[in-house]
């Protein structure tokens, strides 16, 4: 008995070390078998065959970010499909990149708006199940939203306006629910220059999630409002442009 | 009874080299966000509906896009690079302002939208249309390479006196670390007979 117990435990163990030793060879195969989707994706596309036609002439109807456009080429999703039939893997795989882009960073419930000088702005919401609820925030009045950002439907925004905002203001508060979660985010107010002085008092407010600590300077500077001169782009993005993943442009 | 402990630890160790056990109990998933989920609360405002440049073969409806929470411009999905879109935080083109549109130079190795808007000079037609019916015919008046890390913001995105377009898209050298272009191609256009 004794015996036959060894017998079936060193079974088992050389079982598991066989499965140890299979594992890389498992992995690379799965390397290998991308490798023939990656190619298969990059066929040439004309710029003709790739032209989109999509348009409506209703404002309420748009493409969504899941079909916006109708190609010759087999979409990526399409590619993948094949693909798992022929090397499934047990963790769930990058949809279709072949490059990482930079933008898969997503967190939910998180939220931030912005103030350009014109006293306009956005407030920006991600919460993937849907329409945020209860938003409030200070020294703001919602002008419009929610709508989703067409391009990736868990980023939710509202246009907002400055309304009796102390002068310098710089930053605000604002709050949500995402669901039955609740959220926080800052209000930041475009200033026309930087402040200059370093001697910066905070006031704050009663801490409420309707009546949100706002934080004032004591520059001279001031706020972002009704007396502003328009700013035809509401807000001026951040940074540059990242429109190309794909290197294949010279 | 000594040889059935044995046989026991052998196998627990067994299950655990073969990655099916674990010592600890694993920490409670999170649940799983949605990489993407359907536009059923579109921009319901005035809106361009979509954009044309005959001289590149580019032509395309246009999403309205904001800013993400980091304040960066949001842009069409990387594996939708034939799709253009427009900034909704700026004015709807053909009112005073510059309106801003954007399109990838490319994505997953394919061309995008705006591949060959580096080709356009001034003199060259934009075609854009509306929800409201109008098509408005613009005219681009220069086209600029400028790197990403001192973007011009108040040439793009400040104030103008008259009805313009901004057509923004990649361009330059390729840094395969970031994935990314280092520079943006930018162009300039002015209505027609405004």
């Amino acid at each position: 008995m004794g015996r036959a117990l060894s017998r079936v435990a060193g079974v088992v163990f050389a079982g598991a070390l066989a499965t140890l030793a299979a594992a890389p060879a498992a992995s690379a195969q799965d390397e290998t078998s991308t490798t023939p989707t990656e190619t298969s994706t990059s066929e040439p596309t004309s710029s003709s065959s790739a032209t989109t036609t999509t348009t409506s002439d209703t404002p309420t109807t748009v493409p969504s970010s899941t079909s916006p456009i109708t190609t010759a080429v087999p979409t990526p999703s399409e590619v993948k499909t094949t693909e798992q039939h022929v090397a499934p893997k047990a963790e769930p795989e990058l949809p279709e990149a072949q490059e990482p882009p930079k933008d898969d960073s997503y967190q939910d419930n998180v939220g931030h708006g912005y103030i350009g000088l014109g006293g306009e702005g956005v407030l920006v919401i991600a919460c993937a199940g849907k329409a945020p609820g209860n938003v409030a925030t200070q020294y703001l009045s919602v002008t419009g939203g929610p709508d989703q950002d067409e391009a990736d439907g868990r980023y939710w925004n509202y246009t907002v306006r400055v309304v009796d905002a102390p002068p310098g203001t710089t930053t605000a508060k604002f709050s949500w629910t995402c669901g039955k979660q609740e959220g926080e985010g800052i209000v930041e107010f475009e200033q026309e220059e930087p402040p200059t002085s370093s001697s910066t008092s905070t006031t704050t407010a009663a801490p409420s999630s309707t009546a949100p600590i706002t934080t004032a300077t004591s520059a001279a500077g001031r706020a972002p409002g009704n007396a502003a001169p328009k700013a035809q782009v509401k807000v001026a993005p951040r940074g540059g442009v990242e429109t190309g993943f794909g290197g294949t442009a010279g | 009874m000594t040889v059935r402990r044995a046989g026991a630890a052998v196998v627990a160790l067994a299950l655990v080299l073969a990655g099916c056990g674990t010592a600890a109990e694993p920490p409670p998933a999170a649940a799983p966000v949605p990489s993407s989920v359907p536009v059923t609360v579109p921009f319901k405002g005035l809106r361009p509906t979509s954009v044309k440049i005959p001289k590149i073969g580019a032509e395309s409806s246009l999403l309205a896009v904001a800013v993400k929470p980091d304040g960066s411009i949001s842009v069409p999905s990387v594996h939708t690079p034939m799709q253009a879109a427009w900034y909704k935080l700026s004015p709807v083109p053909g009112d005073v302002g510059p309106a801003i549109v954007l399109g990838h130079v490319d994505g997953d190795k394919k061309p995008g939208i705006f591949f060959k808007l580096k080709d356009l000079a001034p003199g060259d037609e934009v075609d854009v249309d509306r929800s409201d019916g109008k098509k408005l015919k613009f005219v681009v008046d220069r086209v600029t390479q400028v790197p990403k890390d001192t973007f011009p913001r108040d040439a793009v995105y400040g104030n103008s006196d008259r009805p313009e377009l901004r057509l923004i898209t990649c361009g330059g050298a390729f840094d395969h670390a970031e994935h990314s272009y280092k520079d943006n191609i930018v162009v300039y256009a002015k209505l027609a007979d405004a």
